[in-house]
């Protein structure tokens, strides 16, 4: 072997070995794990009649005449981990092809809305009683004039309503033989 | 057998007896034992004492408890987690720089809505924190340096927060407090 490259290789394993030598050289190193216990998320969930689509099969009549009603009790509660401020946001027909007599209907339809009521006495038809949340026709605006706060758990976390559509004493005759599938928005924003 | 030659063989064997004793001729030796003591080496650790605290700051006027077991994060909430992490260090020469590691956190479905702080206080004694916000020791002992780490549920905007973010786990167990040893 020529005694450059013997040169050469010699220097190149030492430049080597130096460059180990160099990588090993570690300094002490400690690592803790910060490890605090772990915190979840909550939830907010408002529930109407205890189900999240409630199909509110006691509110219904058939044939009723202008100057009547129908009204049925309602329960709202929250499901959720966190304090909820609902409100009632939007009551329409929610007919797919509404008719004409369906639309007419749907003008001379009255919905009140009472909380505090007796659920008995409710549901018997009584004279609507307690707080008055919201008395007017439907629309997609239709909403309380003020939200209503529910708690966590079982701290007010329910509240009873009563639901009223009433036909108004002057609906026109060409609401006659009109259907209403009344769909009751509520909508509950965390506290 | 010559003479000659006899005598030749009797001389090279006298030689060799003669090489032989010179090799069990003894010399004076004399040996002394060197008591330099023992040396040893020291150490480097870090550890977290206590349970730590957990706090609802969410008001910042009126911080309130917060128990992780039966307590949940909504939107708007800040809570924070105190503990104290002890530096135990021994050496002639030793020194070393604390650091922070939180870019591990894996957050999964809550990464846009909640943030994750982890920062260590530098007022213990004998703590420097330096330009980079690491903090330095430069003499051997024992450091408690608290940290805190704060985890944020941004607030947003009414009916920004989805339903995908309920119930989810903030796991904090990537947050990683790194002590190196340094030589100036």
């Amino acid at each position: 072997m020529p005694k450059p490259l013997k040169f050469a290789l010699i220097a190149a394993v030492l430049l080597l070995l130096g460059i180990s030598a160099q990588s090993t050289a570690a300094s002490w190193r400690a690592e803790s794990r910060v490890d605090p216990p772990t915190i979840k998320t909550g939830s907010l969930s408002l529930l109407a009649g205890g189900a999240k689509d409630f199909q509110f099969t006691k509110l219904s009549g058939n044939a009723l005449i202008p100057g009547s009603f129908t009204q049925a009790p309602l329960a709202i509660s929250n499901a959720g981990t966190v304090a909820v401020s609902y409100k009632l946001d939007g009551a329409t027909n929610s007919l797919a092809s509404p008719t004409a007599a369906d639309r007419a209907l749907t003008n001379a339809v009255q919905l009140s809305i009472y909380t505090g009521m007796d659920q008995a006495a409710c549901e018997a038809g009584q004279s609507l009683t307690g707080q008055q949340l919201y008395v007017g026709p439907l629309g997609a605006d239709a909403s309380f004039a003020s939200a209503r706060d529910l708690g966590v758990g079982s701290t007010n976390s329910t509240e009873n309503l009563c639901i009223r559509v009433s036909i108004l004493s002057q609906a026109p005759q060409s609401a006659s033989g009109g259907k209403l599938s009344l769909n009751l928005r509520f909508t509950g924003q965390q506290r | 057998m010559k003479k000659v030659t006899k005598a030749t063989i009797a001389a090279v064997a006298a030689g060799a007896l003669l090489l032989g004793g010179a090799g069990t001729i003894a010399r004076w030796q004399a040996t002394q034992t060197i008591d330099a003591g023992t040396i040893e080496s020291g150490h480097l650790n870090l550890t977290t004492t206590g349970t730590g605290e957990w706090q609802d700051i969410s008001n910042p006027d009126a911080p309130e408890p917060f128990d992780p077991t039966t307590q949940q994060l909504v939107p708007g909430d800040v809570v924070t987690f105190s503990q104290t992490a002890t530096i135990d260090a021994e050496g002639k020469n030793i020194a070393g720089v604390l650091s922070v590691d939180q870019e591990a956190t894996d957050l999964k479905g809550l990464a846009d809505y909640v943030t994750v702080d982890l920062k260590v206080d530098a007022s213990a004694q004998g703590i420097t924190e330096e330009t980079d916000g690491t903090l330095s020791f430069a003499e051997p002992g024992t450091y408690d340096v608290p940290f805190l780490i704060t985890v944020t549920f941004d607030e947003g905007a009414v009916g920004d927060t989805p339903p995908s973010t309920y119930d989810q786990v903030v796991d904090l167990q990537a947050l990683t407090l790194t002590l190196d040893q340094v030589r100036s």
